[in-house]
């Protein structure tokens, strides 16, 4: 009867200590998902500002900006930016003239990097965009 | 003994078996449900990784598409003739710019063009100098920008009758018998105009104009006896270069002169452009847009109307019988060393918004788009590909 106890029992905890650990990697994995687009939307959001922006002024007005990275809801994901950040925010906007041609009145390259701390790991990403004087980028529309 | 052995063994076996069975049911019971639920969950967020990793992928190939569109665009600016593909690599994916005219006529006259620039950007698109779609079994993204554009006309900003762009221009206006007029000469007068506007202090502009002479410089209301205000910088160079394009008249000599001559009639008026310094000695009579780069100098008779525009300085001493009447606009880049302005003499320069109208017109200033069209995730070109498209 007791060896029956013991075997059911130790399935059992098995069974849960299985379930726990897959409740947890699930989590972490929902988690990195979710903070994974909070970056791309932030990252979208921050290129569709600049390039709404006056392109004579894009430089003078974006170059060196930071920004956060949170969601808009209280209690929302809020990423943090690495230690010794200057300005203590993930997110950071440069603006480059490209060579060729190399003419800042016609065409300029924004990148848009977030870098984040979590569970002591740094983790970053970057996009590109080109921006010309002339030209009108539309965001896209997310499909959810 | 062995009988009852025999017959107590097979009952503890049947007990042992009993048991296992119940053991495994039990464990059945309980680690089916986990199963299945863990089994559900690894689905959703397999499902919803998919998705996360679907949309950074698909923005990445947007933003590569729009940026190959912006790339044809400024290159379209600095060169209206340029047709042609570009290639380019940003983000992991590749863009390729197809740059053609859908509409105008195959002539050098560009103002009536309409180009296309299509950019396709692709994330595992097709591989370098292949054409059609990706490869096979490859998870690939393309999205497509659309961009129509036109040449942009643009007309001289005239904002006064005489512009001077240095803001601490040095002019010297000697006299009562000349006229810098703001007020419309047209038959149906506009607005009055500053006589004199720049970037600079009007005060320090006025400050170099003698007293007595300061009422020949009439138009919009002003602090000062002479008609001279703050007004928009206007970048002299960039208009000097616009009519350097098609002039109709040219002259690339270091220092011209010219005597006798027409530069432009009221039916066909004309741009004359001098790539250095212009003398007129003799009589000239001109309609359109008269641009020196280097400075101008006027000693003898000018009827002129429209636009003239010197990159340097500009000095009108008419000499004898010689007067200069200019109707439209002058425009004065400057020599910082020298004397930017100088009047002496029977010199009348008056705003004429009709002359301005009808004889200088409009020039191409690079382009602008009329349409921008973003396919956001473009299905596979036609003739396209056995790759396997994005979900």
């Amino acid at each position: 009867m007791l060896l029956d106890v013991l075997v059911g029992a130790s399935l059992l905890a098995a069974a849960c200590l299985a379930a726990a650990q897959m409740v947890l990697d699930t989590t972490s994995l929902r988690a990195a998902c979710a903070v994974r687009r909070l970056v791309i939307e932030s990252i979208s959001e921050e290129l569709k500002r600049v390039e709404g922006s006056v392109f004579e002024s894009l430089r003078a007005d974006h170059d060196g900006r930071g920004f956060a990275v949170r969601e808009d809801e209280a209690g929302g994901l809020r990423l943090v930016a690495p230690p010794g950040d200057p300005d203590g925010l993930p997110g950071l906007v440069t603006v480059t003239v490209p060579d060729p041609p190399g003419n800042a009145g016609e065409l300029l390259e924004v990148t848009v990097r977030v870098e984040w701390f979590d569970g002591g790991v740094a983790s970053e990403m970057v996009r590109t965009l080109s921006v010309s004087r002339v030209g009108g980028y539309e965001g896209s529309e997310v499909d959810d | 003994m062995t009988r009852r052995d025999g017959a107590g063994a097979g009952r503890t076996g049947r007990w042992n078996r009993k048991r296992v069975g119940s053991v495994v049911v039990f464990a059945l019971t309980v680690l089916t449900p986990v199963l299945l639920a863990s089994g559900t969950v690894l689905s959703q967020l397999r499902a919803y990784a998919g998705e996360i990793d679907h949309r950074v992928r698909g923005v990445t190939t947007q933003l590569v598409a729009a940026s190959g569109a912006h790339e044809a665009l400024a290159r379209l600016t600095t060169d209206l003739a340029f047709r042609g593909t570009l290639e380019f690599a940003l983000n992991g994916g590749r863009a390729t710019v197809d740059v053609s005219q859908v509409g105008g006529e195959e002539t050098p006259d560009a103002a009536d063009d309409l180009i296309l620039a299509r950019s396709e950007g692709w994330l595992n698109g097709p591989a370098d100098g292949e054409g059609g779609g990706p490869r096979a079994g490859v998870r690939w993204y393309r999205s497509v920008v659309n961009a129509t554009a036109r040449p942009r006309m643009v007309r001289v900003p005239v904002a006064q009758t005489l512009f001077l762009a240095d803001p601490s221009a040095r002019v010297s206006l000697s006299g009562t018998s000349f006229l810098i007029a703001g007020e419309d000469a047209a038959s149906d007068p506009r607005l009055a105009l500053p006589g004199i506007g720049g970037p600079g202090d009007p005060a320090a502009l006025v400050a170099q104009i003698p007293t007595d002479s300061q009422p020949c410089i009439t138009g919009s209301e002003a602090p000062t006896q002479a008609s001279v205000h703050q007004t928009a910088l206007v970048d002299v160079p960039s208009w000097l270069n616009r009519y350097r394009i098609d002039p109709t008249f040219l002259w690339e000599t270091a220092n011209q002169r010219l005597d006798t001559c027409v530069l432009g009639t009221d039916d066909q008026p004309a741009v004359a452009f001098a790539e250095g310094n212009l003398h007129l000695r003799g009589s000239v009579v001109g309609r359109g847009v008269l641009v020196v780069r280097g400075s101008l100098r006027v000693t003898g008779s000018l009827d002129y109307a429209g636009v003239i525009l010197v990159g340097g300085t500009a000095s009108f001493r008419p000499m004898g019988s010689g007067r200069t009447r200019h109707r439209g606009a002058l425009l004065v880049g400057g020599i910082d060393t020298l004397t930017d302005l100088e009047i002496l003499g029977d010199v009348q320069i008056r705003y004429d918004s009709s002359a301005l109208e009808r004889f200088v017109g409009q020039v191409i200033s690079g382009i602008e788009v009329i349409a921008w069209e973003h396919d956001l995730e473009a299905a596979a070109p036609a003739g396209g590909s056995n790759g396997s498209p994005h979900p």
